[in-house]
């Protein structure tokens, strides 16, 4: 294929989205040429899905152009980029799906026949479409009683029946069975083949490898390189990935991880999927859980806290077991857990600083048989608010106007409150600003340094290099390793993380 | 970038500080958010000019006496409120408990033919045990199997207004309107507390009032002094955060349940010696007025906000309203359509007092 | 990286509803502007009836009045081999109406009672 001769369908140049205190991108550049698989990849959180929020509209860029077949476009939102000709085939199908196949491929395009939508005409469209692509589906069925795969390719034909030419495919197969992925991939040709041009997000590194024409990596908002496919080996990618310079930004390691206090064995989920975890984790040691974004890292945390249901796998702690079949029995084992989505699962929004703070402490303000002393609540909070250098105007403040860092600190103030063994940290520093971060390590490493154990779920790289003693590596719901953090480099973390992608 | 909260400036301080656009939207959200209040204190301006009697000292005895006998369904509700569900069964249990406090204390008992006047306390007792087993009906389905305030309750509804019917079935009654309860009874409920000479004539204040202003106490040390209230807000405000806090979720949205139950029936038992006659009809639609008055006074359907005093404000001000519209001759079926929009200008202020920040 | 504030939110029972807040001032001002109706058309029909219920004698008509004011005297109905004895508040006659002293509060409906003459 000559390259040169090729027409540029797409073409982001210099795109850049600020949010408050970060730049989420930072002139990035994207080409796709027409009958080309574009590759799309980098790091969880490197800006792949916030470059394409900004080509749909979801965001709208701080600076940069998009051009579409030479035409600069600034689509407002989905609906007008489909319009266009641009479509995405989500993650997380956005169908539908009580209704059946016709109504969400024409939804909001119903063919008529006068003022009445025509239930024939849909049914020949779709088929036609169908017949096209090669896709075996009919077109009355209920999207629920299909397959995931099966609603993949009606999101498919959708684009296609727009007259799509930049399709863009956001985690394809991460719920397909090799049968399916063969069939998508032959559409995906198909589609080549029609000129069509392809960006590719994924992970996976042997599909990559297979499908697309050229790769692009970004790492931390930026673009970093783009490259022909077949001039790249999965070891080269990794270190695009992941090279970045570590600098010091950590507090100086004192801990001394002491004898094994916690362990996991042969952890298996019931509704999710993980699969025999087992590890140990020290005294006086904190433990970090990489992988990829769907690898089960948090699923862990949540199943030894006792608020996810495990079909097997013991917890032991300092010999004894635990069954920690809820919250309330894993808070008087003497577990903890800083949850993932503070807004979501954190935080009592419309409450105040103290209530915020108290709420899983309450045993220890009981005076007078039930009732609970102002005074203690006060001085507790109080307490916490200095150790941790929270700012706020005062108690009274609703949690919700604080920022991300601040409402952080309360909540580890809540759970420090508990006085508790183990604590779960499911990534603790997660929009937080470098300056409360610092103080969040320090944190961390005090902890350590008084002999608790801390397991640390982190996405970021630099953290888990900087903090941790041991990293463990979770892939698909397995463990896929375990390595020390003084000896491993990123590039061996991140390949243990493809290993059961 | 971390915020620097510094001392927090008065609201005059800021006003005088902002541009004037600035201003003028302040003051124009200040005007929204308090507009339930403002109008009600020129709904009480324009009777109070048309007839002076309605600020005499026996009218505001009356109006507090009324308040005082609907506090405690409000707050009963308040509670479900807060935890971010409804409860539309409540008027139906206050009927319920009323029969039954009437049915068990007539001088000549159709229900129950020959038994005798019941002891007040035991009747206490069958009132709240059979309305708190309600509310354990209306939290256990909540809680356990995740169903909708609206369905369970309206459910409860129907299924207590059914048991209200057969109960008035009963012996040789047939369904009739219950009167001529014992004069203990009633003397325990209504007999003065005290009385004040006023200029036209003495005015008595009834003792429910006092018991009305006990309970009320009661449920402030609840909801703001027990592990029960603290967790009350939390799982309303976030059941998710609540949960992996280590709250007990399924026994605190119980509970609240059972609590406004038994607040219903004291409720009932109080009404019943008070309207001193009863009917299967008794405590029809009460809870519109008992969730106007909470939305009214600040307890939000967003969950985890409200205080008891929002509870007080608000009822107090539904039945100001309702008798300035008495003392305008105003007929009493206009009242519905007054007590429906209240409760929608309500929400649409709840509602945008929660979004608007700055 | 400082996550971005996302838009506010209604939760609870309001469930997850994006409304405007201009749609909410709007609700509101109309509400208020049908409240002030409603109220203005109730006060164009100002006054509570009063309905008599012979219970079998001779009709009474109904009469009204405004919030506070007694009730006009009737002219006591007639029945056959009964004798007039007063009007009550409710249909057993267990509550007696003082007729030329009681104000009137709301709309309501006075039934007579009756003793057998012998």
């Amino acid at each position: 294929m000559d390259k040169n001769n090729e027409t540029v369908l797409l073409r982001m140049e210099g795109i850049t989205k600020e949010f408050p205190g970060v730049k989420a991108l930072d002139g990035v550049n994207l080409t796709v040429r027409a009958g080309t698989v574009h590759a799309l990849m980098g790091e969880n959180g490197a800006g792949k899905s916030t470059l394409m929020k900004c080509l749909f509209g979801v965001y709208s860029k701080d600076a940069g152009h998009i051009y579409l077949e030479g035409q600069e476009v600034n689509f407002k939102n989905s609906k007008e980029a489909l319009e266009h000709g641009v479509a995405m085939v989500h993650q997380e199908l956005n169908q539908a799906l009580k209704r059946n196949v016709m109504d969400n491929m024409w939804l909001g395009r119903f063919p008529m026949t006068g003022p009445f939508t025509s239930e024939k005409k849909m049914y020949d469209a779709t088929m036609e479409v169908f017949n096209d692509l090669g896709i075996n589906v009919n077109p009355k069925t209920i999207m629920s009683t299909m397959p995931v795969s099966q609603r993949q390719m009606v999101e498919i034909a959708k684009a296609v029946s727009f007259n799509s030419k930049v399709i863009v495919f956001d985690e394809p197969t991460s719920s397909l069975t090799e049968t399916e992925v063969e069939h998508l991939f032959k559409i995906i040709n198909m589609l080549r083949d029609r000129g069509c041009g392809i960006i590719y997000i994924s992970h996976k590194m042997a599909e990559i490898k297979r499908i697309s024409d050229d790769i692009t990596v970004m790492r931390d908002g930026q673009w970093v390189a783009t490259r022909p496919a077949a001039e790249l080996e999965m070891g080269d990618i990794i270190k695009l990935m992941v090279g970045r310079e570590l600098t010091n930004q950590f507090p100086p390691k004192t801990n001394v991880p002491g004898e094994t206090y916690l362990k996991v064995e042969h952890l298996t989920g019931m509704y999710n999927q993980l699969k025999d975890v087992s590890f140990e984790a020290k005294r006086g040691e904190v433990l970090g859980l990489a992988g990829l974004d769907s690898s089960g890292r948090t699923e862990v945390l949540e199943s030894i806290f006792g608020i996810r249901t495990r079909k097997e796998g013991t917890i032991t702690l300092d010999g004894k077991p635990c069954k920690n079949r809820n919250s309330g029995e894993s808070i008087k084992n003497g577990f903890a857990l800083l949850t993932e989505e503070r807004r979501a699962t954190g935080i009592f929004g419309v409450r105040n600083i103290r209530e915020n703070t108290v709420i899983s402490s309450l045993n220890r303000h009981k005076k007078f048989g039930p009732f609970l002393s102002s005074k203690s609540q006060v001085e507790d909070t109080q307490y916490y608010i200095d150790a941790m250098r929270t700012k706020t105007p005062s108690q009274e403040t609703q949690i919700r106007s604080l920022s991300g860092g601040n409402q952080q600190k309360v909540i580890i103030g809540r759970w420090l409150l508990t006085e508790p063994e183990v604590l779960l940290l499911d990534e603790p520093t997660r929009g937080i600003d470098v300056g409360a971060k610092y103080e969040i390590y320090q944190l961390i490493l005090n902890l350590a340094n008084e002999g608790k154990t801390v397991l640390m779920v982190s996405s970021e790289m630099p953290e888990l290099l900087g903090v941790c003693d041991r990293i463990l590596v979770m892939s698909g719901g397995r463990l896929a390793g375990e390595v020390d953090a003084k000896n491993t480099t990123q590039e061996e973390i991140m390949t243990l993380a493809a290993k059961y992608v | 970038m971390t915020k620097l909260k510094e001392h927090k400036p008065s609201k005059m301080e800021a006003l005088k500080a902002m541009t004037p656009a600035d201003r003028r939207r302040a003051i124009f959200d200040g005007i929204m958010n308090n507009a339930m209040f403002i109008i009600i204190a020129l709904v009480i301006i324009y009777v109070a000019i048309k007839n002076p009697r309605f600020l005499s000292v026996p009218s505001l005895v009356n109006i507090i006496s009324l308040t005082a006998a609907k506090l405690p369904i409000a707050l009963g509700v308040g509670g479900c409120i807060i935890l971010a569900g409804t409860d539309i069964s409540a008027g139906r249990q206050v009927g319920l408990a009323a029969c039954i406090s009437a049915g068990l204390q007539l001088t000549t008992n159709k229900l129950f033919p020959g038994l005798q006047v019941m002891p007040i306390p035991v009747v206490l007792l069958c009132v709240l045990v059979a309305c708190a087993l309600v509310g354990l009906v209306n939290g256990f389905f909540m809680a356990k199997f995740k169903l909708h305030p609206f369905i369970v309750t309206l459910s409860t509804q129907l299924i207590v207004y059914g048991l209200v019917l057969l109960f008035m079935q009963l012996g040789t009654n047939g369904g009739q309107t219950l009167s001529g309860m014992s004069e203990g009874y009633r003397n325990f409920i209504i007999k003065p507390l005290f009385t004040l000479k006023t200029s036209s004539g003495p005015v008595t204040v009834p003792r429910y009032v006092l018991y009305s202003a006990i309970i009320t106490t009661l449920v402030w040390v609840i909801w703001n002094k027990t592990a029960f209230g603290k967790n009350m807000y939390a799982v309303g405000s976030n059941e998710e955060a609540a949960n992996v806090s280590g709250v007990n979720v399924s026994k605190t949205i119980i509970l609240v349940f059972v609590m406004a139950g038994m607040l219903y029936g004291i409720t009932g038992f109080m009404d019943a010696a008070r309207i001193a006659s009863v009917n299967a009809t008794t405590g029809l639609n009460y809870e519109a007025d008992a969730i106007a008055a909470c939305v009214i006074g600040g307890i939000s359907f967003v969950g985890g906000i409200g205080k008891v005093s929002g509870a007080i404000i608000g009822v107090l001000l539904l039945q100001i309203i309702f008798a300035g519209l008495n003392f305008l001759s105003v007929d009493a079926n206009y009242l519905y359509i007054v007590k429906g929009l209240i409760i929608l200008i309500a929400c649409s202020i709840d509602m945008r007092k929660y979004l608007v920040r700055k | 990286m400082e996550e971005p504030r996302k838009e506010p939110q209604l939760r609870g029972l309001y469930g997850k509803v994006k409304i405007p807040v201009k749609v909410l001032d709007a609700v509101i001002v109309i509400g208020f502007i049908a409240l002030v109706l409603v109220l203005l058309l109730g006060m164009q029909n100002r006054g509570y009836t009063v309905s008599f219920d012979s219970l079998g004698g001779t009709p009474v008509e109904a009469q009204k009045h405004m919030y506070g004011e007694p009730v006009d005297i009737p002219e006591p109905p007639t029945r056959e081999g009964f004798s007039f004895a007063g009007w009550y508040e409710d249909r057993d006659c267990a509550y007696l109406w003082d007729i030329e002293n009681a104000p009137v509060q709301q709309s309501m409906t006075l039934y007579a009672k009756w003793e057998p003459r012998n």
